[in-house]
């Protein structure tokens, strides 16, 4: 974490969480961002299975009985007052996503390293805005995404099991 | 989060008694009773809270969840709560002093509370009710308490990282062994103890 200057807007592209997918074969599931504006651009990240069902969770606006682990962490910020006011994936490295979760509290600005799984499940919940820089959306793989995920789209999970009754 | 129904009722449920659980609150972090001024013995109802340690984690497999053991120092009480296996793995990565290169969620919530210096105190198991525990995780945060419901595995995860102490009402621990899980518990064997899978 570390004192942030202010986003510069040029640099960032907002996005929305789209769907998440199931990948077949393994135990993880796949969260498609898609631009805010409406332009036809898809970005997926491949996340746990845990991690994709509390994303669900905030997407389907579900209510659990009992808080949730990102719903602990929106609480904590509404009792000490923190603002989370974007979260933005800032970093590929070896194809792993790196996300920063900007936050204020009486004007003090923190950044605060995080998995993308955790920015956008706590995005969801605050709620608040979701960027990818530039830098990430050039540098990401492209090869074969969109054949793949079309592939894929008849198989949208439905909802997570939740302990309701 | 793939429980059978039987379960599933150890974990979430509706709160059928929230202003009980309120009143717990109110009085959760009191230890010495004695110490009381005598007014307040009889305004606030008595809880007596105790501190448990991690002993460690199990699978159960009739079930196919996992289960933190919490137990008192003296050892006479156990304290058995079911959670799920990516609860689990949270719990686990701390008692084995994992660092994962990523942080993962509970990491991240602590962080989140660095980033502003807030610091948890201590965490109690307050209630168990209808086969569901709850617990109350008590920050300090710019010299003013904060109390905030959580599950009793996101309280530990968190107690765990931030080095802060478990506590459990006595009268969760007390509800437990009559519902005849510590038997369940001394007949499971040796081989149902053992690492997670992930």
């Amino acid at each position: 974490m570390s004192a942030v200057d202010p986003p510069k807007e040029q640099d960032l592209v907002e996005y929305r969480v789209d769907r998440i997918l199931e990948e077949a074969n393994t135990d993880t599931r796949i969260v498609v961002l898609a631009r805010q504006d409406g332009a036809l651009d898809t970005f997926p990240i491949w996340v746990g299975a845990a991690e994709g069902n509390a994303i669900k969770l905030a997407l389907d606006t579900m209510i659990t009985p009992r808080p949730m682990s990102h719903d602990l962490i929106k609480s904590f910020a509404e009792h000490l007052n923190i603002t989370i006011q974007h979260v933005v994936i800032a970093d590929v490295k070896s194809s792993t996503y790196y996300a920063m979760v900007h936050v204020a509290s009486k004007g003090v600005e923190r950044a605060i390293d995080a998995r993308p799984s955790d920015a956008i499940s706590l995005a969801l919940r605050a709620p608040c805005p979701i960027y990818i820089t530039q830098d990430v959306l050039k540098r990401r793989s492209t090869t074969n995404l969109d054949a793949w995920l079309a592939k894929l789209e008849s198989k949208d999970i439905g909802t997570p099991e939740v302990q309701e009754t | 989060m793939n429980f059978s129904s039987d379960l599933a009722g150890f974990v979430d449920r509706p709160i059928p008694e929230m202003l009980h659980c309120f009143l717990l609150d109110a009085s959760a972090r009191v230890i010495n009773i004695s110490s009381l001024p005598l007014q307040d013995k009889e305004k606030e109802p008595v809880v007596v809270i105790t501190q448990m340690q991690v002993k460690g984690l199990m699978f159960d497999p009739y079930n196919n969840a996992y289960i933190v053991v919490l137990r008192d120092e003296e050892h006479s009480d156990m304290l058995p709560i079911w959670v799920g296996k990516s609860e689990a793995g949270a719990i686990s990565m701390s008692l084995e002093n994992v660092t994962p290169p990523r942080p993962m969620t509970h990491d991240f919530m602590k962080s989140f509370l660095d980033a502003y210096n807030a610091k948890v105190i201590s965490v109690v198991i307050t209630d168990l009710s209808e086969h569901t525990y709850f617990a109350k995780i008590h920050l300090m945060y710019e010299d003013s308490e904060y109390t905030v419901d959580a599950r009793p595995s996101d309280a530990i995860a968190l107690a765990l990282r931030s080095n802060a102490p478990v506590f459990a009402n006595d009268s969760v621990i007390t509800k437990q062994s009559s519902e005849e899980l510590e038997q369940w518990l001394e007949n499971l064997k040796p081989e149902d103890f053992g690492k997670l899978d992930s």
